[in-house]
């Protein structure tokens, strides 16, 4: 690990642990609730990263994984422990993350982002046939088992985990095989990388993960419904993973934080909302390529060039 | 000698053009065969067949006996045949170290159940074999071309192979580079690694080999030492319509 990864693993960490205080200066509930929001979507965005950013392959379909989470609580919620609700949701998430994967990740470019394109859809359209069991478009009601407060502080555990679980891996061999695979899948057959079996776990990976938030997400929300499923679900990760720097872990979860934040300031214009994300996405296309993460490279050397009294 | 790769009767078609048409041709353990022919010869599909990238319509392949045609590329390498590519294709967001370690063979070993024919294991062993082990700490992209065509040999040997495909490894490099990958070639051979390697750089290749393999339109026209293949009329007709072409390619 090279020093400045270390310095913005320490920044994180900080971030993490202010997120953690804030709640000693800070009680409105609204402010606690975006928050709470906020690091659900970071949790969602950095668990598409493992297979989007790492391997290359965009997944459009990474917010199956997250509304399955969703609907085990709405299922499983009155029935079960909360203790036991999390893992019966990643199990879920998994579960759909093999009917999904194992047909899918033998495609290769765009052919594997059509095909996950769909399946979010096939499932929205199925919560709103089987309104029997999955409440239709009303949905299920969901009790939460915490209050408000320690829905965030949970969300913000969850958060960790997840990234500390993520960047284990990403500097792991596993991590290295995971960005060979994205530089040149080809090649990495060549050196002996079962591609498909890696491409596998990167998205059962990322599924566990996103359907742990997905329980969260429905108790934060105390309601699961079809829009889970919807694509604004689905284009909202993708985006939050460019803006924030696909490949990084982190810059996908600081994009969520920076996207939800936007999108509550935005609250007034809610029908432009994803106008204004695809906005962002282009601006941060055109004039930060790898997104906010990579701020963490070039304002060292802004702020060394402005000290010097000298900006060119 | 015993064949350790015996290719029968393959074809392999890509719609309705007949890229490779009964080929058949077998290679000893320890021997080293260079396999040439004009552009579109059929060379490349060769190699994507006999290492899994390409499925071949009929004929087999076999390693020490063992079928390998229609395994996936990376069960074909672990049977023990690795191959580089004419383009150089590096993992860029590696170093050329973490290139050579990802690529570190199976516990299970090769289809010989041997340590590899050349006897190289290790990612130390095998960087300091191609020269790069002062550089291993480089992200791979940085490296010159001359470099990233013994990264590929590297990343190949890693895997500890019984047999190594070279496709065109002195492609794009200068008399420098291409004198240092021959003494890498001649070191790997000497350590009795076997090796088929794809080249057009003939003057560099007949210092190094006694047999030679030639495609035209996906035949195989000849085969034997490099003065029998230049005496075949089929190979002088192939290479420039008469006389003294394939000096040309030298």
């Amino acid at each position: 690990m090279t020093r400045g990864l270390a310095l913005r693993y320490a920044g994180a960490a900080a971030a993490l642990g202010a997120l953690a205080l804030l709640p000693l200066w800070v009680s409105n509930p609204y402010v606690l609730s975006v928050l709470t929001l906020a690091a659900l979507y970071a949790i969602f965005a950095s668990s598409w990263d493992i297979l989007s950013g790492y391997i290359g392959q965009i997944n459009f379909g990474h917010a199956v994984f997250f509304g399955v989470g969703a609907y085990a609580t709405g299922f499983l919620g009155p029935h079960l422990p909360p203790l036991l609700v999390f893992p019966a949701g990643a199990l879920a998430a998994v579960v759909f993350a093999f009917l999904v994967g194992l047909p899918c990740l033998k495609l290769r470019g765009p052919y594997l982002s059509l095909t996950t394109l769909v399946f979010p859809l096939i499932l929205e359209r199925l919560a709103f046939t089987f309104r029997d069991v999955t409440g239709g478009e009303y949905g299920l009601r969901v009790d939460p088992p915490l209050s408000g407060t320690g829905l965030y502080f949970a969300s913000l555990g969850l958060l960790a985990a997840t990234l500390a679980v993520l960047l284990a891996v990403s500097e792991s061999r596993l991590g290295r095989t995971f960005r060979a695979i994205g530089d040149d899948d080809l090649a990495a057959m060549a050196a002996g990388v079962n591609t498909t079996r890696h491409k596998l776990g990167a998205f059962v990976l990322g599924a566990a993960l996103a359907g742990l938030g997905g329980v969260l997400y429905a108790y934060h929300l105390r309601h699961v419904g079809p829009e889970v499923f919807g694509l604004f679900t689905s284009f909202s990760i993708v985006i939050m993973g460019i803006v924030g720097g696909m490949g990084t872990i982190l810059g996908p979860a600081i994009g969520a934080y920076f996207l939800t934040l936007l999108g509550e300031s935005l609250r007034e214009i809610e029908t432009y909302r994803l106008l204004v994300y695809s906005g962002v996405m282009i601006l941060c296309v055109l004039f930060l390529p790898r997104g906010l993460w990579s701020l963490g490279e070039s304002l060292p050397a802004l702020v060394r060039r402005l000290g010097r009294g000298a900006p060119r | 000698m015993s064949a350790l790769l015996a290719v029968e009767r393959v074809t392999k078609r890509f719609r309705g053009l007949t890229a490779l048409s009964a080929v058949s041709f077998e290679v000893a353990r320890g021997e080293m065969a260079v396999v040439i022919g004009p552009n579109g010869a059929g060379k490349t599909t060769l190699f994507n067949v006999i290492t899994g990238f390409a499925r071949p319509e009929e004929g087999r392949v076999t390693l020490a006996g063992e079928p390998v045609a229609g395994l996936a590329p990376h069960a074909v390498v672990r049977r023990g045949l690795a191959r580089t590519f004419q383009i150089p294709r590096p993992f860029k967001s590696l170093t050329v170290g973490e290139t050579v370690a990802l690529a570190r063979p199976s516990s299970a070993g090769n289809v010989l159940g041997t340590q590899g024919a050349a006897g190289v294991t290790s990612a130390e062993r095998v960087l300091r074999l191609v020269q790069l082990w002062e550089r291993r700490d480089e992200p791979s992209g940085t490296l010159s071309q001359g470099d990233l065509k013994l990264l590929e040999v590297a990343r190949a040997l890693a895997t500890n192979p019984a047999l190594l495909l070279l496709d065109e490894p002195y492609a794009g490099l200068g008399p420098g580079e291409m004198a240092r990958l021959t003494r890498v070639v001649m070191d790997l051979h000497a350590a009795g690694l076997t090796l088929v390697i794809i080249e057009h750089k003939l003057r560099e290749l007949m210092k190094l080999t006694r047999r030679v393999i030639v495609l035209h339109y996906g035949e195989k026209i000849a085969d034997g030492t490099p003065a029998e293949v230049s005496r075949e009329p089929r190979v002088l007709e192939a290479y420039m319509g008469g006389r003294g072409g394939m000096a040309e390619h030298a």
